[in-house]
Protein backbone atom coordinates (compact mmCIF):
# COMPACT_ATOMS: atom_id res chain seq x y z
CA UNK A 1 0.00 0.00 0.00
CA UNK A 2 1.69 3.43 -0.91
CA UNK A 3 2.49 6.18 1.21
CA UNK A 4 -0.39 8.11 -0.42
CA UNK A 5 -3.20 5.99 -0.03
CA UNK A 6 -2.33 5.23 3.38
CA UNK A 7 -2.27 8.76 3.95
CA UNK A 8 -5.48 9.36 2.58
CA UNK A 9 -7.09 6.17 4.68
CA UNK A 10 -6.32 7.65 7.64
CA UNK A 11 -7.55 11.15 6.62
CA UNK A 12 -11.17 9.88 5.82
CA UNK A 13 -11.25 7.40 8.58
CA UNK A 14 -9.96 10.06 11.42
CA UNK A 15 -12.52 12.57 9.85
CA UNK A 16 -15.06 9.77 10.16
CA UNK A 17 -14.67 9.65 13.33
CA UNK A 18 -14.84 13.26 14.25
CA UNK A 19 -18.66 13.19 12.17
CA UNK A 20 -20.05 10.27 13.89
CA UNK A 21 -19.34 12.36 17.54
CA UNK A 22 -20.79 15.35 15.45
CA UNK A 23 -23.88 13.38 14.51
CA UNK A 24 -24.94 11.83 17.63
CA UNK A 25 -24.62 15.27 19.70
CA UNK A 26 -26.65 16.94 16.44
CA UNK A 27 -29.10 14.09 16.36
CA UNK A 28 -29.19 14.02 20.47
CA UNK A 29 -28.03 10.17 20.49
CA UNK A 30 -24.38 10.87 22.28
CA UNK A 31 -26.70 10.38 25.74
CA UNK A 32 -27.46 6.80 24.54
CA UNK A 33 -23.58 5.57 24.51
CA UNK A 34 -21.69 8.27 26.91
CA UNK A 35 -22.38 10.04 30.29
CA UNK A 36 -23.38 13.89 29.43
CA UNK A 37 -20.75 14.32 32.39
CA UNK A 38 -18.68 13.85 29.78
CA UNK A 39 -19.44 16.04 26.77
CA UNK A 40 -17.12 18.59 27.06
CA UNK A 41 -14.29 15.81 27.04
CA UNK A 42 -16.16 14.22 23.97
CA UNK A 43 -16.45 17.07 22.31
CA UNK A 44 -13.04 17.87 22.28
CA UNK A 45 -12.04 14.36 21.46
CA UNK A 46 -14.26 15.28 17.70
CA UNK A 47 -12.38 18.35 17.22
CA UNK A 48 -8.79 16.75 17.80
CA UNK A 49 -10.08 13.88 15.59
CA UNK A 50 -10.73 16.07 12.80
CA UNK A 51 -7.95 18.21 12.93
CA UNK A 52 -5.75 15.39 12.86
CA UNK A 53 -7.78 14.31 10.06
CA UNK A 54 -7.38 17.23 8.49
CA UNK A 55 -3.67 17.76 8.88
CA UNK A 56 -3.49 13.86 7.60
CA UNK A 57 -5.21 14.57 4.47
CA UNK A 58 -2.61 17.72 4.33
CA UNK A 59 -0.02 15.70 4.50
CA UNK A 60 -1.26 12.86 1.53
CA UNK A 61 -0.24 16.13 -1.42
CA UNK A 62 3.35 15.60 -0.09
CA UNK A 63 3.36 11.63 -0.02
CA UNK A 64 5.00 9.98 -3.19
CA UNK A 65 2.26 8.47 -4.82
CA UNK A 66 4.53 5.16 -5.21
CA UNK A 67 6.24 4.92 -2.34
CA UNK A 68 5.17 2.33 0.11
CA UNK A 69 4.42 3.08 3.81
CA UNK A 70 5.96 -0.03 5.20
CA UNK A 71 9.46 0.95 3.89
CA UNK A 72 9.20 4.03 6.72
CA UNK A 73 7.39 2.10 9.84
CA UNK A 74 9.98 0.52 12.22
CA UNK A 75 6.86 -1.74 13.20
CA UNK A 76 6.71 -5.27 14.77
CA UNK A 77 6.73 -7.26 11.78
CA UNK A 78 4.61 -5.74 9.46
CA UNK A 79 7.99 -4.64 7.36
CA UNK A 80 7.20 -6.69 4.10
CA UNK A 81 4.88 -4.91 2.32
CA UNK A 82 2.13 -7.36 1.74
CA UNK A 83 1.76 -7.63 5.19
CA UNK A 84 1.88 -4.30 6.14
CA UNK A 85 -1.06 -3.78 3.10
CA UNK A 86 -3.02 -6.47 4.95
CA UNK A 87 -2.95 -5.09 8.55
CA UNK A 88 -3.85 -1.59 7.15
CA UNK A 89 -6.42 -2.63 5.50
CA UNK A 90 -7.57 -5.12 8.31
CA UNK A 91 -6.89 -2.00 10.58
CA UNK A 92 -8.94 0.18 8.26
CA UNK A 93 -11.75 -2.12 8.17
CA UNK A 94 -12.05 -2.77 12.04
CA UNK A 95 -12.30 0.80 12.95
CA UNK A 96 -15.05 1.58 9.88
CA UNK A 97 -17.08 -1.13 11.57
CA UNK A 98 -18.37 1.23 14.66
CA UNK A 99 -18.12 4.11 12.47
CA UNK A 100 -20.68 2.61 10.03
CA UNK A 101 -22.86 1.37 13.34
CA UNK A 102 -22.87 4.51 14.95
CA UNK A 103 -23.75 6.75 11.71
CA UNK A 104 -26.34 4.39 10.51
CA UNK A 105 -28.33 3.25 13.08
CA UNK A 106 -30.80 5.00 15.74
CA UNK A 107 -29.69 3.58 19.46
CA UNK A 108 -32.31 2.32 21.40
CA UNK A 109 -31.50 2.21 25.59
CA UNK A 110 -30.87 -1.22 27.15
CA UNK A 111 -33.20 -3.21 27.61
CA UNK A 112 -34.00 -6.04 29.89
CA UNK A 113 -31.62 -8.14 28.04
CA UNK A 114 -28.71 -6.63 29.20
CA UNK A 115 -29.21 -8.21 32.28
CA UNK A 116 -27.15 -10.69 31.84
CA UNK A 117 -29.47 -13.06 33.49
CA UNK A 118 -29.03 -11.31 37.07
CA UNK A 119 -32.97 -12.35 38.97
CA UNK A 120 -34.95 -9.47 39.43
CA UNK A 121 -35.16 -10.78 43.27
CA UNK A 122 -31.63 -9.46 43.45
CA UNK A 123 -31.88 -6.22 42.24
CA UNK A 124 -34.93 -4.81 43.57
CA UNK A 125 -34.00 -1.73 45.74
CA UNK A 126 -34.12 -2.60 49.72
CA UNK A 127 -34.22 0.04 52.86
CA UNK A 128 -31.40 -0.85 55.06
CA UNK A 129 -32.02 -3.59 57.70
CA UNK A 130 -32.82 -2.09 60.81
CA UNK A 131 -32.89 1.09 59.34
CA UNK A 132 -31.98 4.08 62.67
CA UNK A 133 -35.22 5.90 63.73
CA UNK A 134 -33.53 8.72 62.90
CA UNK A 135 -34.95 12.73 62.76
CA UNK A 136 -36.91 12.31 59.33
CA UNK A 137 -37.37 15.48 57.24
CA UNK A 138 -40.32 16.85 56.24
CA UNK A 139 -41.68 15.29 53.11
CA UNK A 140 -42.28 17.45 50.31
CA UNK A 141 -45.44 18.75 49.03
CA UNK A 142 -44.59 18.20 45.54
CA UNK A 143 -44.33 14.25 44.01
CA UNK A 144 -40.57 13.93 43.42
CA UNK A 145 -40.83 13.86 39.48
CA UNK A 146 -37.63 12.43 38.47
CA UNK A 147 -36.23 8.71 39.64
CA UNK A 148 -32.89 10.15 39.85
CA UNK A 149 -34.64 12.76 42.83
CA UNK A 150 -36.33 9.47 44.48
CA UNK A 151 -33.42 7.27 44.39
CA UNK A 152 -31.39 10.66 45.94
CA UNK A 153 -33.93 10.72 48.23
CA UNK A 154 -34.54 7.25 49.51
CA UNK A 155 -30.52 7.33 50.38
CA UNK A 156 -30.85 10.42 52.55
CA UNK A 157 -33.90 9.50 54.18
CA UNK A 158 -34.14 5.43 53.49
CA UNK A 159 -37.58 4.79 55.31
CA UNK A 160 -38.41 8.13 56.37
CA UNK A 161 -39.50 8.22 52.47
CA UNK A 162 -42.39 6.12 53.14
CA UNK A 163 -45.44 7.77 51.93
CA UNK A 164 -43.82 10.43 49.80
CA UNK A 165 -45.92 11.24 46.22
CA UNK A 166 -43.52 10.73 43.49
CA UNK A 167 -43.99 10.50 39.48
CA UNK A 168 -41.30 7.80 38.03
CA UNK A 169 -40.44 7.03 34.51
CA UNK A 170 -38.73 3.22 33.46
CA UNK A 171 -39.07 0.00 31.77
CA UNK A 172 -41.01 -2.59 32.68
CA UNK A 173 -39.81 -5.92 33.68
CA UNK A 174 -41.78 -8.89 34.49
CA UNK A 175 -41.26 -11.87 36.96
CA UNK A 176 -42.81 -15.11 37.97
CA UNK A 177 -40.38 -14.37 41.24
CA UNK A 178 -43.22 -11.07 41.70
CA UNK A 179 -46.77 -11.46 42.90
CA UNK A 180 -49.44 -11.36 40.76
CA UNK A 181 -49.44 -7.77 38.89
CA UNK A 182 -46.34 -6.90 40.01
CA UNK A 183 -43.07 -5.92 38.14
CA UNK A 184 -39.94 -4.00 38.76
CA UNK A 185 -39.48 -0.45 37.28
CA UNK A 186 -36.21 -0.73 35.81
CA UNK A 187 -33.27 1.81 35.39
CA UNK A 188 -29.37 1.65 34.59
CA UNK A 189 -27.15 4.11 35.81
CA UNK A 190 -23.90 4.56 34.20
CA UNK A 191 -20.72 6.37 35.17
CA UNK A 192 -18.82 6.53 31.95
CA UNK A 193 -20.84 4.85 29.35
CA UNK A 194 -23.34 2.08 29.03
CA UNK A 195 -20.84 -0.92 29.31
CA UNK A 196 -20.46 0.17 32.71
CA UNK A 197 -24.06 0.11 33.16
CA UNK A 198 -25.67 -1.13 36.47
CA UNK A 199 -29.45 -1.96 37.01
CA UNK A 200 -31.44 -0.11 39.39
CA UNK A 201 -35.13 -1.82 40.01
CA UNK A 202 -37.70 -0.71 42.28
CA UNK A 203 -40.86 -2.90 42.69
CA UNK A 204 -44.01 -1.72 41.71
CA UNK A 205 -47.31 -2.55 43.10
CA UNK A 206 -50.18 -1.67 40.23
CA UNK A 207 -53.31 -0.45 40.82
CA UNK A 208 -56.62 -2.50 40.27
CA UNK A 209 -57.61 -4.24 37.54
CA UNK A 210 -53.37 -4.41 36.49
CA UNK A 211 -52.36 -2.16 34.09
CA UNK A 212 -51.28 -4.52 30.70
CA UNK A 213 -47.83 -3.05 30.41
CA UNK A 214 -45.12 -5.49 28.77
CA UNK A 215 -41.30 -6.50 29.49
CA UNK A 216 -38.99 -3.28 28.20
CA UNK A 217 -42.08 -0.74 27.83
CA UNK A 218 -41.18 2.46 29.24
CA UNK A 219 -43.84 3.66 31.69
CA UNK A 220 -44.61 6.39 33.70
CA UNK A 221 -46.26 5.95 37.55
CA UNK A 222 -47.41 7.90 39.86
CA UNK A 223 -47.80 6.63 43.08
CA UNK A 224 -46.42 6.61 46.80
CA UNK A 225 -43.62 5.23 48.21
CA UNK A 226 -44.24 1.95 49.90
CA UNK A 227 -42.52 -0.69 51.70
CA UNK A 228 -42.96 -4.95 51.25
CA UNK A 229 -41.80 -7.12 53.20
CA UNK A 230 -39.88 -10.52 50.94
CA UNK A 231 -37.81 -13.07 52.58
CA UNK A 232 -36.18 -10.91 54.88
CA UNK A 233 -35.53 -8.11 52.77
CA UNK A 234 -38.07 -4.62 53.18
CA UNK A 235 -38.32 -3.52 49.50
CA UNK A 236 -38.78 -0.24 48.45
CA UNK A 237 -41.99 -0.43 46.56
CA UNK A 238 -43.73 2.28 44.42
CA UNK A 239 -47.73 1.85 45.02
CA UNK A 240 -48.97 2.83 41.67
CA UNK A 241 -52.10 4.92 41.36
CA UNK A 242 -51.80 5.48 37.74
CA UNK A 243 -49.38 3.86 35.39
CA UNK A 244 -49.15 5.54 31.47
CA UNK A 245 -46.80 4.08 28.55
CA UNK A 246 -44.77 6.69 27.72
CA UNK A 247 -41.79 7.40 24.70
CA UNK A 248 -38.32 5.94 26.24
CA UNK A 249 -36.82 9.49 27.13
CA UNK A 250 -34.02 11.32 26.09
CA UNK A 251 -31.59 10.27 28.57
CA UNK A 252 -32.26 7.32 29.70
CA UNK A 253 -29.85 6.61 32.17
CA UNK A 254 -29.08 7.45 35.50
CA UNK A 255 -26.12 8.60 36.68
CA UNK A 256 -23.89 6.39 38.71
CA UNK A 257 -23.64 8.04 41.61
CA UNK A 258 -27.44 6.82 42.36
CA UNK B 1 -32.89 -4.04 16.23
CA UNK B 2 -33.61 -6.71 18.11
CA UNK B 3 -33.07 -5.88 21.98
CA UNK B 4 -30.08 -8.03 22.09
CA UNK B 5 -28.53 -6.86 18.62
CA UNK B 6 -29.11 -3.50 20.30
CA UNK B 7 -27.44 -3.91 23.48
CA UNK B 8 -24.28 -5.29 20.92
CA UNK B 9 -24.03 -2.39 19.05
CA UNK B 10 -24.48 0.17 21.63
CA UNK B 11 -22.27 -1.16 24.24
CA UNK B 12 -20.02 -1.46 21.15
CA UNK B 13 -19.91 1.82 19.90
CA UNK B 14 -19.57 3.35 23.65
CA UNK B 15 -16.91 1.28 24.43
CA UNK B 16 -15.11 2.52 21.38
CA UNK B 17 -16.29 6.31 21.88
CA UNK B 18 -15.38 6.32 25.25
CA UNK B 19 -12.00 4.98 24.94
CA UNK B 20 -10.95 7.78 22.05
CA UNK B 21 -10.33 10.35 24.40
CA UNK B 22 -7.73 8.02 26.42
CA UNK B 23 -6.03 6.68 23.49
CA UNK B 24 -5.82 10.37 22.17
CA UNK B 25 -4.03 11.21 25.52
CA UNK B 26 -1.62 8.14 24.95
CA UNK B 27 -0.73 8.69 21.74
CA UNK B 28 -0.24 12.76 21.62
CA UNK B 29 1.82 11.30 25.49
CA UNK B 30 4.04 9.02 23.33
CA UNK B 31 4.56 11.48 20.45
CA UNK B 32 6.26 14.19 22.54
CA UNK B 33 8.11 11.72 24.15
CA UNK B 34 9.14 11.11 20.67
CA UNK B 35 9.89 14.72 19.83
CA UNK B 36 11.34 15.57 22.97
CA UNK B 37 12.41 12.70 25.11
CA UNK B 38 16.59 11.62 24.22
CA UNK B 39 17.26 8.60 24.88
CA UNK B 40 20.41 9.67 26.40
CA UNK B 41 18.58 12.45 28.67
CA UNK B 42 16.07 8.86 29.91
CA UNK B 43 19.06 7.06 30.58
CA UNK B 44 20.54 10.58 32.90
CA UNK B 45 17.27 9.76 34.63
CA UNK B 46 16.92 6.64 35.19
CA UNK B 47 18.50 4.74 38.25
CA UNK B 48 20.95 1.99 38.73
CA UNK B 49 19.45 -1.28 40.25
CA UNK B 50 16.55 -3.19 38.49
CA UNK B 51 14.41 -2.45 41.92
CA UNK B 52 14.58 1.37 41.43
CA UNK B 53 13.93 1.42 38.32
CA UNK B 54 10.68 -0.70 38.68
CA UNK B 55 9.64 1.16 41.55
CA UNK B 56 10.21 4.58 39.76
CA UNK B 57 8.36 3.04 36.75
CA UNK B 58 4.97 1.65 38.90
CA UNK B 59 4.99 5.26 40.30
CA UNK B 60 5.13 7.20 37.06
CA UNK B 61 1.76 6.70 36.88
CA UNK B 62 1.15 9.77 39.58
CA UNK B 63 2.90 12.10 37.20
CA UNK B 64 2.08 10.69 33.64
CA UNK B 65 -1.95 9.86 34.25
CA UNK B 66 -2.86 7.44 31.50
CA UNK B 67 -5.30 4.88 31.74
CA UNK B 68 -5.27 1.34 30.19
CA UNK B 69 -6.85 2.76 26.60
CA UNK B 70 -3.09 4.92 26.48
CA UNK B 71 -0.53 3.77 28.09
CA UNK B 72 0.71 1.40 25.40
CA UNK B 73 2.07 4.03 23.15
CA UNK B 74 3.28 5.75 25.87
CA UNK B 75 5.15 2.44 26.72
CA UNK B 76 6.32 1.46 24.25
CA UNK B 77 7.49 5.29 23.16
CA UNK B 78 9.67 4.89 26.66
CA UNK B 79 10.67 1.71 25.62
CA UNK B 80 11.95 2.92 22.05
CA UNK B 81 14.27 5.47 24.13
CA UNK B 82 16.00 2.61 26.12
CA UNK B 83 13.75 2.36 28.75
CA UNK B 84 13.84 -0.89 29.99
CA UNK B 85 11.16 -3.84 28.86
CA UNK B 86 10.78 -5.06 32.44
CA UNK B 87 10.19 -1.18 33.67
CA UNK B 88 8.11 -1.04 31.24
CA UNK B 89 5.96 -3.33 31.89
CA UNK B 90 5.50 -2.18 35.17
CA UNK B 91 4.20 1.09 34.03
CA UNK B 92 1.78 -0.82 31.50
CA UNK B 93 0.51 -2.77 34.59
CA UNK B 94 0.29 0.16 37.36
CA UNK B 95 -0.43 3.41 35.72
CA UNK B 96 -4.07 2.57 35.00
CA UNK B 97 -4.75 2.72 38.32
CA UNK B 98 -2.04 4.69 40.49
CA UNK B 99 -2.83 7.79 39.10
CA UNK B 100 -4.47 10.84 40.28
CA UNK B 101 -7.79 10.14 38.30
CA UNK B 102 -8.62 6.38 38.75
CA UNK B 103 -8.17 7.76 42.58
CA UNK B 104 -10.31 10.05 43.13
CA UNK B 105 -13.35 8.31 41.21
CA UNK B 106 -12.66 5.25 43.53
CA UNK B 107 -12.78 7.75 46.65
CA UNK B 108 -16.23 9.02 45.07
CA UNK B 109 -17.46 5.62 44.24
CA UNK B 110 -16.90 4.71 47.12
CA UNK B 111 -17.69 7.98 49.50
CA UNK B 112 -14.36 8.64 50.75
CA UNK B 113 -13.66 5.51 51.75
CA UNK B 114 -9.19 5.49 51.43
CA UNK B 115 -8.99 1.93 53.27
CA UNK B 116 -10.47 1.18 49.93
CA UNK B 117 -8.44 3.26 47.53
CA UNK B 118 -5.68 2.91 49.45
CA UNK B 119 -5.89 -1.44 48.99
CA UNK B 120 -6.34 -1.06 45.54
CA UNK B 121 -3.43 1.31 45.19
CA UNK B 122 -1.27 -1.45 46.64
CA UNK B 123 -2.31 -4.16 44.94
CA UNK B 124 -1.53 -2.90 41.63
CA UNK B 125 1.59 -1.87 42.50
CA UNK B 126 2.38 -5.18 44.25
CA UNK B 127 1.29 -6.97 41.28
CA UNK B 128 3.54 -4.42 38.93
CA UNK B 129 6.54 -4.69 41.49
CA UNK B 130 6.48 -8.13 41.21
CA UNK B 131 5.97 -8.86 37.41
CA UNK B 132 8.81 -5.98 36.89
CA UNK B 133 10.87 -7.78 39.10
CA UNK B 134 10.52 -11.10 38.06
CA UNK B 135 10.72 -10.07 34.43
CA UNK B 136 14.41 -8.51 35.20
CA UNK B 137 15.06 -12.10 36.53
CA UNK B 138 13.32 -13.89 34.27
CA UNK B 139 13.95 -12.20 30.89
CA UNK B 140 16.66 -9.83 30.71
CA UNK B 141 17.45 -10.19 26.96
CA UNK B 142 14.34 -9.56 26.20
CA UNK B 143 13.88 -6.95 23.71
CA UNK B 144 12.40 -3.70 24.33
CA UNK B 145 9.10 -2.61 23.54
CA UNK B 146 8.81 -1.03 19.80
CA UNK B 147 5.82 0.99 17.72
CA UNK B 148 5.08 2.25 14.89
CA UNK B 149 8.60 3.90 15.15
CA UNK B 150 10.03 7.31 14.50
CA UNK B 151 8.03 6.87 10.95
CA UNK B 152 8.33 10.32 10.66
CA UNK B 153 9.44 12.77 7.61
CA UNK B 154 12.12 14.94 10.23
CA UNK B 155 13.71 10.92 10.47
CA UNK B 156 13.48 10.90 6.09
CA UNK B 157 14.66 14.40 5.60
CA UNK B 158 11.84 15.87 4.10
CA UNK B 159 11.19 19.16 3.83
CA UNK B 160 8.49 19.79 6.26
CA UNK B 161 5.73 22.89 6.85
CA UNK B 162 4.47 22.93 9.82
CA UNK B 163 7.41 21.84 12.29
CA UNK B 164 7.21 20.82 15.66
CA UNK B 165 3.27 20.70 15.70
CA UNK B 166 2.88 18.41 12.21
CA UNK B 167 5.58 16.26 13.27
CA UNK B 168 3.50 15.11 16.66
CA UNK B 169 0.46 14.87 14.92
CA UNK B 170 1.73 12.98 12.67
CA UNK B 171 3.41 10.42 15.10
CA UNK B 172 0.28 10.56 16.96
CA UNK B 173 -1.87 9.56 13.99
CA UNK B 174 0.89 6.75 12.95
CA UNK B 175 0.53 5.46 16.69
CA UNK B 176 -3.46 5.98 16.79
CA UNK B 177 -3.63 3.43 13.76
CA UNK B 178 -1.25 1.22 15.06
CA UNK B 179 -3.27 0.19 18.13
CA UNK B 180 -6.88 1.00 17.09
CA UNK B 181 -7.52 -2.57 15.31
CA UNK B 182 -6.68 -3.90 18.88
CA UNK B 183 -8.12 -1.26 20.63
CA UNK B 184 -11.51 -1.69 18.37
CA UNK B 185 -11.27 -5.28 18.08
CA UNK B 186 -11.38 -5.44 22.18
CA UNK B 187 -14.02 -3.45 22.23
CA UNK B 188 -15.91 -5.84 20.16
CA UNK B 189 -15.06 -8.67 22.11
CA UNK B 190 -15.72 -6.93 25.02
CA UNK B 191 -19.59 -6.15 23.70
CA UNK B 192 -19.88 -9.84 22.76
CA UNK B 193 -19.15 -10.94 25.91
CA UNK B 194 -21.46 -8.48 27.91
CA UNK B 195 -24.26 -9.18 25.81
CA UNK B 196 -24.03 -12.93 25.60
CA UNK B 197 -22.22 -14.09 28.77
CA UNK B 198 -24.70 -15.26 31.62
CA UNK B 199 -22.95 -13.23 34.25
CA UNK B 200 -25.95 -13.99 36.65
CA UNK B 201 -25.06 -17.09 37.09
CA UNK B 202 -20.86 -16.36 37.80
CA UNK B 203 -22.99 -13.61 40.55
CA UNK B 204 -25.00 -16.25 42.08
CA UNK B 205 -22.15 -18.25 43.05
CA UNK B 206 -20.35 -15.34 44.95
CA UNK B 207 -22.15 -15.86 48.46
CA UNK B 208 -18.91 -16.93 50.51
CA UNK B 209 -15.61 -15.08 51.04
CA UNK B 210 -13.37 -17.12 48.95
CA UNK B 211 -16.66 -17.33 46.30
CA UNK B 212 -16.72 -13.87 45.70
CA UNK B 213 -13.29 -14.08 44.85
CA UNK B 214 -13.34 -16.28 42.49
CA UNK B 215 -16.56 -15.06 41.00
CA UNK B 216 -15.77 -11.26 40.34
CA UNK B 217 -12.07 -11.72 39.03
CA UNK B 218 -13.21 -12.79 35.91
CA UNK B 219 -15.75 -10.95 35.57
CA UNK B 220 -14.10 -8.20 35.71
CA UNK B 221 -11.76 -9.76 33.24
CA UNK B 222 -14.57 -10.53 30.67
CA UNK B 223 -16.28 -6.78 31.40
CA UNK B 224 -12.84 -4.63 30.29
CA UNK B 225 -14.74 -1.79 32.00
CA UNK B 226 -11.81 1.34 31.91
CA UNK B 227 -10.29 2.21 35.55
CA UNK B 228 -11.48 5.35 35.61
CA UNK B 229 -15.21 3.74 35.90
CA UNK B 230 -15.21 0.27 37.33
CA UNK B 231 -15.30 1.43 40.87
CA UNK B 232 -18.69 2.44 40.61
CA UNK B 233 -19.57 -0.84 39.05
CA UNK B 234 -17.84 -2.74 42.15
CA UNK B 235 -19.54 -0.47 43.86
CA UNK B 236 -22.98 -1.59 42.80
CA UNK B 237 -22.42 -5.02 44.22
CA UNK B 238 -20.98 -3.89 47.38
CA UNK B 239 -24.61 -5.23 49.05
CA UNK B 240 -23.44 -8.97 47.58
CA UNK B 241 -19.96 -9.44 47.91
CA UNK B 242 -16.87 -8.86 50.04
CA UNK B 243 -14.29 -5.94 50.54
CA UNK B 244 -11.71 -8.40 49.26
CA UNK B 245 -13.87 -9.69 46.26
CA UNK B 246 -14.14 -5.69 45.19
CA UNK B 247 -10.52 -4.91 45.40
CA UNK B 248 -10.01 -7.71 43.05
CA UNK B 249 -12.68 -7.04 40.80
CA UNK B 250 -10.87 -3.32 40.59
CA UNK B 251 -7.28 -4.65 40.23
CA UNK B 252 -7.63 -7.58 37.68
CA UNK B 253 -9.82 -5.56 35.33
CA UNK B 254 -7.24 -3.18 34.64
CA UNK B 255 -4.38 -5.77 34.06
CA UNK B 256 -6.57 -8.80 32.68
CA UNK B 257 -8.67 -7.66 30.39
CA UNK B 258 -10.45 -8.72 26.79
CA UNK B 259 -10.17 -5.18 25.75
CA UNK B 260 -6.84 -4.42 26.24
CA UNK B 261 -5.46 -8.36 26.09
CA UNK B 262 -5.42 -7.97 22.28
CA UNK B 263 -2.92 -5.04 22.22
CA UNK B 264 -0.91 -6.62 25.71
CA UNK B 265 -0.21 -9.59 23.43
CA UNK B 266 0.80 -7.47 20.07
CA UNK B 267 3.36 -5.44 22.17
CA UNK B 268 4.59 -7.91 24.56
CA UNK B 269 6.55 -11.33 24.26
CA UNK B 270 4.02 -13.69 25.19
CA UNK B 271 5.84 -15.34 27.57
CA UNK B 272 5.57 -12.04 29.46
CA UNK B 273 2.03 -11.89 28.76
CA UNK B 274 1.90 -15.72 30.88
CA UNK B 275 3.55 -14.27 33.29
CA UNK B 276 1.25 -11.33 33.73
CA UNK B 277 -1.64 -13.49 34.23
CA UNK B 278 -0.13 -15.95 36.00
CA UNK B 279 1.74 -13.81 38.70
CA UNK B 280 -1.69 -10.98 38.85
CA UNK B 281 -4.41 -13.78 39.44
CA UNK B 282 -2.27 -15.96 41.70
CA UNK B 283 -1.37 -12.28 43.62
CA UNK B 284 -4.22 -10.55 43.58
CA UNK B 285 -6.23 -13.92 44.63
CA UNK B 286 -4.10 -14.70 47.72
CA UNK B 287 -4.17 -10.64 48.21
CA UNK B 288 -8.20 -10.75 48.55
CA UNK B 289 -8.84 -13.33 51.09
CA UNK B 290 -6.14 -11.72 53.61
CA UNK B 291 -7.94 -8.20 52.82
CA UNK B 292 -11.03 -10.50 53.71
CA UNK B 293 -9.64 -12.16 56.86
CA UNK B 294 -8.02 -8.97 58.46
CA UNK B 295 -11.22 -6.81 57.70
CA UNK B 296 -14.24 -9.26 58.02
CA UNK B 297 -12.15 -11.48 60.78
CA UNK B 298 -11.35 -15.03 60.86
Amino acid sequence: MSERTTALGRAVLLLASAALIAKLFAAGEMVKYITPALDSLTALTGLVLGVMGVMEAWRVRRCHPRRHAAEHSHGHGAERPLDAALEAGLTYAVVLLPLVLGLALAPRALGTSALGGERVTRLLLTFAPGAPAAPRPPKPDEPLTDTGALLAYLRRVADGSIGQPVRVTGMVMRSDALGAGEFALLRYAIAHCVADARPVALLVVPPTPAADVQTDQWVEIEGEVASREREGDRLVTIVAHRITPVEEPRNPYLFAAY
Amino acid sequence: MPGRLNELVVVFVSIVLQSQPFVLLGVFASALVQRYLSAERLARWLPRGRLSVVLLASGFGFVAPVCDCGVIPLARRLGAKGLPLYAATAFILAAPVVNPVVLASTAVAFQGDWTIVGLRMAMSLSVAVTVGLLAATLMPDALPLAGPGPALTAARGEDRRGGALAEIVEHAVAEYFDISLFIVLGALFTAVTQTFVPRGDLVALGSSRIGSVVALMPLATLLSICSEADAFVARAFAATFSAGALLAFMTIGQIVDLRNGLLLFRTLPGRLVALIVVVAYGLIFVESLAVNRVLLGP
